[in-house]
């Protein structure tokens, strides 16, 4: 570990103990529920993260899983050892942030004796509890694993990665309007979104191996599929006559740059460096900028049809200061973790 | 025996009498209404009208806020009222994204209804049940019904636009007033099969 890691380390946890400290002083002090969400905003930034922090694990654990598959043991433990210990972060801050925005967290283990199989949420529940089984098992036990175990280890995780994906989609689901106001891409653009964000996060993370050409490749594909994604849910929701956000339009300039920009890469042969970087980042800002679509602007379009809704008020979410606290502290935490692992010694 | 409701949308003057009631009954804290009434324009300038929609919940066959429940806290009950036990609910607010008629809303306080005061004796006995973190909705003042009584926005509806019955027996007012009127459901394109009818 040089200086760097160990000032990053450090600033990490100290954010991670602050916001944490404070996010305790807030529960005590006035409940769970000092958020500026209302009966119309029901999940607000925290669902948001949530949903595109889980959509970074899961993406990662099914790309992690693909090079398992593709490769073996060929590629280089250290960046899978470091990939899955930023996925099992991504994931439990994920489930943190969702644990937040619910009203009586204490109680969340009743989702496991519901026995409501038909609940997304009890699916995801479940699903993103073994997900994180199975990274804590590649991060403790799998460094001297066979390839046969590996192997196993891959097929489970794409499968339960893949539930998680769909499950994110069937939240929502419910929201949308019946029929031909419905946008028949969003389970598409959530999985792609997903394995992008995935493949941006690895990118970022084997840089400067020879593997990485690979990736980059992989990547403009996929900002390719989220770019015509985006355009079709677009044109969808045009012919259903509903209002195209400004989120939305938002993904499909971010998809549409760093597509250029890749493609730009890949004419002029950049495999590596501030091109790719930069590709890599505006992913992953274009795949939160999609769960803010996904989950707060649906809610802003009126759930009661017209002229019902005439005089209903108006009313715009803007998270609070808890929720932003709340927001620190998972991002302190997706610092903490890693690099926790590695100060512990499961990546050399 | 299934519970439901006819409301007849000629006959209401939007005198909001049944959220009153309704707020009496089960002495709901701030910012909590079981018994909305969304007012709308009918007609175009000069020739407007304002009418009225009263919004109880709609007590659905099919519940899409049960179905999402993840810890069986929602639940329909025998009489096809259906009803949140707070003892279960975790508050994911799940039940609010996919309900189609804002049945449902979030407590997330009790607060007196006066800045600086407490709240009275009456409210802190009534609202002993109510929970800070679950989501609440109408229970079809299932207590009253089982005492064969009518829930308190029907008894209170000053031109009785409000009828309350069996929806199981042809012969009950209500069932012979829906055939009669061809009252429909609110948003019944949706499947859920509310209990709910309107005459509009």
């Amino acid at each position: 570990m040089s200086t760097l890691d160990w000032i990053i380390f450090i600033v990490a946890a100290i954010v991670f103990v602050i916001t944490g400290l404070s996010i305790l002083y807030n529960m005590a002090k006035g409940g769970h529920h000092k958020t500026n969400l209302t009966d119309k905003f029901v999940w607000g930034i925290n669902t948001q993260i949530f949903y595109a922090l889980s959509s970074f694990g899961t993406g990662l654990m099914v790309v992690m899983s693909a090079i398992i598959l593709l490769v073996g043991t060929e590629f280089l433990y250290s960046i899978l050892q470091a990939g899955n210990s930023i996925a099992f972060a991504c994931v439990l801050s994920g489930v943190i942030q969702m644990g937040i925005d619910l009203g009586k967290p204490q109680r969340a283990m009743k989702v496991l004796f519901g026995k409501k199989f038909n609940s997304p949420l009890t699916i995801d529940f479940i699903a993103l509890t073994v997900l994180m089984i199975l990274s804590i098992i590649f991060i403790v036990g799998m460094g001297s694993a066979s390839l046969a175990a590996l192997k196993i280890w891959a097929y489970l995780t794409t499968l339960i990665s893949v539930l998680c994906m769909s499950t994110h989609t069937l939240l929502i689901a419910s929201r949308f309007e019946p029929g031909f106001r419905s946008n028949p891409f969003h389970s598409a653009e959530t999985f792609v979104c997903s394995i992008w964000s995935g493949l941006a996060i690895m990118t970022l993370l084997s840089l400067g191996n020879p593997l990485t050409e690979v990736f980059v490749k992989m990547l403009l594909v996929f900002s390719a599929a989220s770019l015509i994604k985006g355009i079709s849910s677009v044109i969808a929701l045009n012919l259903g006559k509903s209002e195209i956000h400004t989120h939305k339009k938002a993904f499909i300039l971010l998809s549409a740059i760093t597509f250029i920009i890749l493609v730009i890469g890949d004419l002029a042969a950049i495999r590596q460096g501030g091109l790719v970087i930069v590709a890599c980042l505006l992913t992953l800002a274009a795949v939160i900028v999609e769960k803010g679509a996904s989950v707060i602007v649906v809610q802003k379009r009126p759930v009661i049809p017209a002229p019902y809704n005439k005089f209903d008020p108006k009313e715009r979410y803007v998270p609070s200061k808890t929720e932003i606290g709340y927001l620190l502290f998972s991002i302190a935490l997706i610092a903490v973790i890693p690099y926790g692992v590695f100060l512990i010694g499961f990546g050399a | 025996m299934k519970f439901g409701m006819l409301i007849d949308l000629r006959k209401c003057v939007g005198c909001f009498a049944c959220t009153v009631a309704c707020k009496a009954e089960h002495a709901t804290p701030t910012d909590i209404s079981y018994n909305k009434v969304k007012k709308y324009e009918v007609g175009t300038y000069p020739s407007v009208k304002l009418k009225h929609l009263p919004m109880p919940c709609m007590h659905c066959d099919n519940p899409s806020c049960m179905e999402v429940c993840p810890t069986g806290a929602t639940q329909k009950q025998d009489n096809g009222i259906v009803t949140v036990d707070a003892n279960e609910c975790i508050g994911c607010k799940a039940c609010m994204i996919a309900c189609p008629y804002e049945s449902r809303q979030f407590l997330s306080e009790i607060k007196p209804y006066y800045e600086g005061q407490e709240r009275t004796p009456f409210e802190v006995y009534m609202q002993k049940d109510f929970q800070v973190g679950t989501v609440v909705k109408c229970d079809g003042c299932i207590d009253r019904v089982r005492e064969g009584l009518e829930p308190a926005c029907v008894q209170t509806c000053i031109t009785g636009a409000r009828i309350f019955g069996d929806l199981d027996d042809p012969n009950s007012e209500i069932s012979r007033l829906i055939a009669s009127s061809g009252a429909v459901p609110f948003q019944r394109e949706l499947g859920t099969e509310p209990s709910v009818y309107y005459i509009f």
